[in-house]
């Protein structure tokens, strides 16, 4: 019998019910204790700003007084000695000086005392005016430090995970180290804007909207300001943390800014990365030739070569989605080499292979429709990218609209488009690249760029520059 | 656009926590991009390593 068909009794029942709400009540109580305590300290602090306003109030009406009390000394000595002809007596004048400079400077000095007091009650007023805003910010303030104590410890694990990690090279550990500092950065400039923020609010300054739902600011491309802007990213991209990009980004930063040292330095060193340690020998002979490197680049593609088609020859009884994809990288290395009758035989090899398998996702008819394409026969070609766009779901609807475009579907790649601009738009948090190839693809630019700009300019606020900066670089595309 | 200055110490309070909310939504957001990066760097490790253990089998060929 499962736990399901014991039946509990009533008293048992009675019982648990009985202790859920001992317990209800309980948390009820604690919860009704903690806010009396809250509401207690807080009306303590206000007593406590009130008092020192009494007393403040009290001190300020002592010293008028006071200063009451010297001004008619100051006056009456005065007097007293310009009676007697003191201030005309050349014997006497310095006397006569020097007094007055001392009741003078008495006067002054419980006049300096009231100013004191006055500028103090002035603030203690200011705060209990502004009590509840002053204690807001003093929560949230607090709230925030934890949230930053909070990344800061995080940020630590996060280092001690990579060094851990076994396998970390110390180049592993500086890059994680490079993270969390710029996460500390951007978290640290988070704070400082609310701030900064709060601050406008406290002086009066910030104002609101009345009606900025039906009046919405329309959005103005300045094309020039925007290329302006994209460049300012990629050179301070250069001043401050082209090696935080990945290889791809890093090279095309160097050739955006035309820097051609840096340029083929960079290429050289993926192609050497790509060569040794991913043993990618078609990408390594891309970057080999991109810097220039001939010889080198046909090395790596012959050697991509005879490595791929020695798999090929091993795994001639299990056909997968991996051999499809060896197939298109030996193709296309042939391709680069100039050798266009072995390339188009590999591209003919490629689709007897993928109709050995039946496609389980959009890699193989990807690989096909190009291999089609390669070899001439356009209408193939389309099908299977009709064929490949059929595959993706909701959340890739926007790479389903642009195989449709491939396959010359302007209906359906629309359809799609502005399928995943509604994907996009019900998310919480919309993917600002993926929304603006959409608008894109549906004709209009001007709302990818707004998309753009607008999400760089939250990213620059926090001082996301990496962020920042790869938006830029798809907004330069759009422009 | 019609605008006013907030000068009610009510409404005050109510942008400041709306301040505050966003700050600690965007300290969430930098949160989650740094643990993105740090699985990356983890991913790339492993990527070294299968490489690297790739090799030296194709060297002891």
């Amino acid at each position: 019998m499962s736990q399901e068909d014991i039946k509990e009794s009533p008293l048992d029942k009675a019982k648990r019910l009985k202790a859920e709400k001992e317990l209800k009540d309980q948390a009820k109580a604690e919860d009704e204790t903690k806010k009396q305590a809250e509401v207690q300290a807080r009306t303590e602090k206000l007593g406590a700003l009130n008092n020192s306003k009494q007393d403040l109030e009290k001190q300020l009406e002592e010293i008028n007084l006071k200063i009451d009390v010297s001004r008619n000394e100051a006056h009456e000595t005065r007097d007293t000695m310009k009676d007697g002809g003191l201030d005309q007596d050349e014997e006497f004048k310095d006397e006569y000086n020097s007094t007055v400079s001392e009741v003078a400077g008495n006067l002054n000095e419980l006049r300096n005392e009231r100013n004191r007091v006055k500028a103090e009650l002035e603030q203690i007023n200011f705060n209990i005016e502004n009590f509840d805003v002053n204690e807001t910010i003093a929560e949230g303030k607090e709230i925030t430090q934890g949230a930053v104590e909070t990344v800061e410890r995080e940020n630590k694990e996060a280092i001690a995970q990579v060094e851990n990690y076994p396998g970390a090279e110390t180049g592993d550990i500086k890059i994680a180290e490079k993270i969390t500092a710029e996460t500390s950065k951007e978290v640290n400039q988070a704070v400082e804007n609310a701030d900064k923020e709060i601050k406008e609010v406290v002086d009066g300054d910030v104002v609101e909207n009345i009606s900025s739902k039906d009046e919405k600011k329309e959005f103005l491309i300045n094309v020039e300001e925007l290329k302006d802007r994209i460049q300012a990213s990629r050179e301070k991209m250069l001043a401050t943390g082209a090696h935080t990009l990945n290889t791809e980004e890093e090279i095309k930063l160097y050739s955006s800014l035309g820097k051609p040292e840096e340029l083929k330095k960079a290429q050289e060193q993926a192609a050497n990365y790509y060569e040794k340690q991913l043993s990618a020998y078609g990408w390594a002979g891309d970057k080999y030739r991109d810097s220039g490197d001939i010889k080198k680049a046909e090395e790596m593609y012959r050697k991509g070569i005879v490595e791929n088609e020695a798999k090929l020859k091993m795994d001639v009884n299990k056909v997968t989605f991996v051999t499809v994809n060896i197939c298109a990288r030996t193709a296309e290395m042939y391709e680069k080499l100039g050798d266009s009758e072995k390339s188009r035989e590999m591209y003919k090899n490629l689709i007897e292979t993928a109709e050995k398998i039946s496609p389980r996702d959009s890699q193989g008819y990807k690989e096909v429709a190009i291999a089609y394409e390669k070899l001439g026969d356009s209408e193939k070609s389309k099908e299977m990218w009709e064929k490949d766009a059929s595959m993706w779901g909701e959340s890739k609807a926007h790479q389903a609209a642009a195989s449709y475009e491939k396959a010359g579907n302007k209906e359906k790649a629309k359809e799609f488009y502005e399928k995943a601009i509604a994907y996009q738009e019900k998310r919480e948090e919309p993917d600002s690249e993926i929304l603006a190839e959409a608008y894109v693809g549906i004709g209009q630019k001007g709302k990818a760029i707004e998309i753009l700009n607008n999400t760089i300019k939250k990213l620059e606020k926090r001082g996301a520059t990496n962020g920042s900066f790869h938006l830029y670089e798809v907004m330069s595309k759009y422009l | 656009m019609v605008q006013k200055k907030i000068t009610s110490n009510k409404d005050k309070i109510g942008v400041i926590k709306g301040i505050y909310n966003q700050a600690l939504i965007d300290i969430d957001k930098i949160k989650k991009e740094r643990d993105k990066k740090i699985r990356t760097i983890l991913k790339d490790i492993d990527n070294k390593h299968i490489a690297k253990t790739r090799q030296d089998i194709k060297n002891l060929k």
